[in-house]
């Protein structure tokens, strides 16, 4: 299975990281900030094809807008008990604090999370667009 | 124009930092604030009724003498500094030997260093003057009681002098002082030590003096122990969680006199490039017609930007949001929205992003 999708979520602060990482078969949003980030964009994602979803933010206690970071960390632990129940693995979804400079964390997750996807298929969504 | 509120050291070296970048500085203190004339800044005496307008254009209203003016200013910077706290007993502090130059003492002498707040300088103030008392009468014994000595980098060496000199040094948490009697437990080997001092000298509790006057006209925030709350390491140093109105010296944490300066000078530049950098910011909007009055956004906003307004309906003033988009994300009435991230701009573009990544 080739054709691994991942959608990374960050904030404006993290988006060039991102994007120099330029990983394969990854997506990225950026939000303002992660205060912005509901259950329903995670959600969303993940019917709209998204094999697994990460939230990068920054570091905690360094959020520009003091708890965006925190305010994500609740969402996704949130989301990760909806995509438990309606049976697809938490493991899909993941949050890291990244600071800037180490993109390095972000690839490391990045490839533990391909491997996870690899294991688990694409979920089984009814409905999932692909 | 920038706005400099406060009249101890770091406003003085504040405003002259402004003038030598070429900007105005505007002083203002409280009417029954004592503060050093400086001949070339413009001070007033009054009191800050609000403070609208967002970081390059800001409108100060400040009430002098019973009449309402006006002012444009481009930024502010809070150098409101510690102040000793007045205290209760009748001992001798440490700040009263340094303007009275207590040298003339003899017999047994305590520096007892056990503030809560301390002023970041008070252990070195202390050192050094032990070894003038010392230097001056090296028949008295001076003993330093404290749970811990703080002296900072080159300091040390003082500290180290002192004890060269004979000054004894006890680390003590545990400390009884009643009718001239001390018994002080030494926490290291907790022998209980019998001190009786013919002169005891305190060091004082701190304090940032109105405070919360100024927090509130600027609407920004303080910590519990009473500073102001300085803006999160992603906005760098010498800022508050406002944009535009900037802290330094010990209006935010305790500091060395040096460190004041250096912090008085940066906040004097940031304001002054912040003045010149006008900032506009999208503003979330409140739909007053779904709005349920919850407090939600007044409560989980840190900007102090969303509050009820007269019709019981939320607002948000435009010029306090920073558009983060966490109340858009917890109105339980979905009441709020901004521009760029409203829910369906939202879901379009988490559908955008998966499409182009899946053709
Ligand atoms: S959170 Fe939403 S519903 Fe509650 S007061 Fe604010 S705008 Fe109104
Ligand atoms: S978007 Fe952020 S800054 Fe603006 S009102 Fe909402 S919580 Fe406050």
């Amino acid at each position: 299975m080739n054709d691994c999708s991942i959608l990374i979520i960050c904030c404006e602060k993290m988006k060039e990281t991102v994007e120099r990482a330029s990983l394969e078969n990854s997506a990225v949003l950026a939000l303002p900030c992660l205060g912005r980030i509901d259950e329903a964009v995670i959600l969303r994602a993940f019917r709209k094809g998204a094999d697994a979803v990460i939230v990068a933010g920054c570091v905690e206690g360094n959020c520009k807008y003091n708890s965006g970071n925190y305010q994500a960390r609740r969402c996704v632990n949130e989301v990760r008990d909806i995509l438990e129940e309606i049976g697809i693995s938490g493991e899909r979804l993941e949050i890291l604090n990244l600071s800037p400079n180490q993109a390095v964390d972000l690839v490391n997750l990045f490839e533990n999370m391909k491997e996870v996807v690899l294991r688990l298929g694409h979920p089984d969504i009814l409905g999932a667009e692909r | 124009m920038i706005l400099i509120v406060g009249g101890g050291k770091s406003s003085e070296i504040a405003a002259e930092e402004v003038i030598r970048q070429g900007a105005v500085p505007l002083r203002l203190v409280l009417p029954e604030e004592t503060f050093s004339f400086l001949p070339d800044v413009e001070t007033v005496k009054g009191r800050l009724l609000s403070f609208t307008g967002v970081q390059g254009n800001f409108q100060a209203e400040i009430e002098i003498d019973r009449e309402v003016k006006k002012f444009n200013v481009g930024a502010a910077v809070i150098a409101v500094d510690e102040t000793p706290k007045v205290s209760d007993t009748d001992c001798i502090t440490l700040s009263s030997i340094l303007e009275n130059n207590y040298l003339k003492c003899s017999g047994t002498i305590v520096i007892l260093l056990d503030a809560k707040k301390p002023s970041r300088a008070s252990h070195i103030v202390a050192v050094e003057k032990a070894i003038e008392i010392k230097d001056n009468n090296p028949d008295c014994r001076i003993y330093i009681i404290t749970p811990e000595v703080r002296t900072f980098g080159l300091d040390e060496l003082e500290y180290c002098k002192a004890q060269k000199k004979g000054i004894i040094f006890i680390r003590a948490e545990d400390i009884k002082h009643s009718s001239g009697k001390m018994k002080v437990t030494d926490s290291p080997s907790g022998k209980v030590l019998d001190i009786t001092p013919d002169l005891v000298i305190t060091d004082e509790e701190q304090e940032v003096k109105n405070a919360a006057l100024w927090a509130k006209a600027f609407s920004i925030n303080l910590y519990e122990d009473g500073h102001f709350r300085l803006g999160n390491v992603s906005r760098g140093p010498v800022t508050s969680m406002r944009n535009g109105v900037f802290l330094c010296g010990t209006a935010s944490r305790a500091l060395l006199p040096r460190e004041m300066d250096t912090s008085a000078r940066a906040a004097a530049t940031r304001a002054v490039t912040a003045s010149q950098t006008p900032l506009m910011l999208n503003s979330a909007e409140v739909d007053e017609e779904k709005c349920a009055s919850c407090m939600t956004c007044v409560r989980v906003c840190l900007f102090h930007a969303p509050s009820i307004n007269e019709k019981g309906k939320s607002e948000i003033c435009r010029d306090l949001c920073q558009s983060c988009g966490l109340c858009v994300n917890l109105c339980p009435a979905s009441a709020i929205s901004f521009k760029g991230v409203s829910r369906i701009e939202l879901r379009n573009a988490v559908d955008d992003v998966l499409r182009c990544l899946h053709e």
